[in-house]
């Protein structure tokens, strides 16, 4: 064996046997937010070259194989997410959902693909916030949300509201890049964005806001939201399949009755940070 | 449910099949979530409590007398919210006819 790394995601111990040395780097980058663990692994994932061809298994079972070794780390990254928020449940359940954390308290942004919550994240986090996830909001049954700290990831190296510059500065962010090529052959590079303020432990949701983004929106607009209002739009949210009122009676029971809800329709991601933050210092 | 229709109630209404209540505990909310289709919509506590009568076997003065006994309020008025709820449940299907 080459290399290997243990490592847990919530509740769920992780292991990487790797037995080449090819993609080393690229794969260490994606774990790198995790906590290392000497636990029992619930899964172990495995890299090897098998008579020219490289194979990606846990556990034994065949996930991808690939002539490729550079297909490793996009194929490994699906495949951790699906296996993790699969073996969570229903322990925890994942919303596609970002989390930071201030003062040790949880605010979620929920919402669609392109709606802003990994923006309004990013924004946070050059704020001071502490990291929890931008995609994987793991809740249990006692009103707290677990890390799942995966790398942030937009599609090109600068983000519409962010330059490169902004994040390196001030030691917020280190990044690192694997590159892989798509069926065509073209070369697709994933820029993986690492917060240096991740937080490990598992805290209470007290916010939960609802980003929209809107190009012709005021700079920020915050609006308060009932409680069965933003719990009757999250259930869309959800990364697992149940009936439309278990959907409602989950999220009911894992988000407390503390925590207080918002919209917010913004044109400038760092107007939206700055209004919620300063909604939920109050 | 915030558009008022003008439409007919049934006399003795029932609450559609399939409707599941969650309730927000400690707060005046309460979300019906239809597992048929997947939509869901959320009520106070009086038009839950309106809701959970519409069995067949009640008309709208019977509900607004058990409300107005219940919160102690007056029953013609009552009587006049209670119709203007099962209103805005006969224009959204949640109930029918017997």
């Amino acid at each position: 064996m080459q290399w290997q790394s243990t490592f847990h995601i919530a509740n769920i111990c992780f292991e990487i046997r790797s037995f080449t040395d090819l993609c080393r780097d690229e794969m260490q980058s994606i774990i790198s937010l995790y906590e290392p663990t000497s636990a029992t692994p619930d899964t172990v994932f495995t890299f090897e070259k098998l008579d020219d061809t490289f194979t990606l298994s846990a556990d034994g079972e065949t996930l991808w194989q690939s002539q490729d070794s550079r297909d490793f780390p996009p194929a490994f990254e699906i495949h951790l997410y699906r296996l993790a928020t699969e073996q969570m449940a229903p322990r925890l359940l994942s919303l596609h959902a970002a989390a930071v954390c201030v003062h040790d308290r949880v605010c979620i942004f929920a919402g669609v693909s392109g709606a802003g919550k990994s923006s309004i994240c990013t924004a946070a986090l050059l704020k001071g916030a502490g990291y929890l996830t931008d995609e994987f909001t793991l809740l249990d049954s006692e009103g707290t949300v677990h890390p799942f700290p995966r790398p942030l990831q937009w599609d090109s190296i600068d983000h519409p509201a962010f330059s490169q510059n902004d994040l390196l500065k001030g030691g917020l962010f280190s990044k690192e890049e694997y590159s892989f090529p798509d069926p065509d052959g073209n070369i697709i590079t994933s820029h993986l964005w690492l917060p240096a303020r991740v937080q490990h432990r598992a805290l209470q949701t007290a916010w939960v806001v609802l980003p929209q983004y809107d190009a012709e929106a005021p700079a920020a607009e915050l609006l308060p939201l009932r409680r069965s209002e933003a719990l009757m739009q999250l259930p869309q949210h959800l990364h697992h399949q149940m009936s439309p009122a278990e959907e409602i009676r989950e999220l009911n029971r894992r988000i407390p009755n503390t925590a207080r809800f918002f919209s917010v329709r913004f044109s400038n991601v760092h107007a939206a940070w700055e209004t919620v933050s300063q909604t939920i210092s109050k | 449910m915030d558009n008022m229709l003008n439409i007919s109630v049934p006399e003795k209404p029932i609450k559609k099949d399939g409707l599941t209540c969650e309730e927000m505990e400690g707060m005046d909310e309460v979300i019906f979530v239809d597992d048929e289709t997947g939509s869901n919509f959320s009520v106070n506590l009086v038009a839950a409590a309106v809701l959970d009568l519409c069995d067949g076997n009640h008309t709208a003065e019977d509900i607004a007398g058990f409300i107005s006994e219940t919160m102690n309020t007056d029953k013609q008025r009552a009587l006049i919210d209670t119709q203007a709820i099962l209103s805005e449940f006969a224009a959204y299907g949640v109930i029918q006819a017997d």
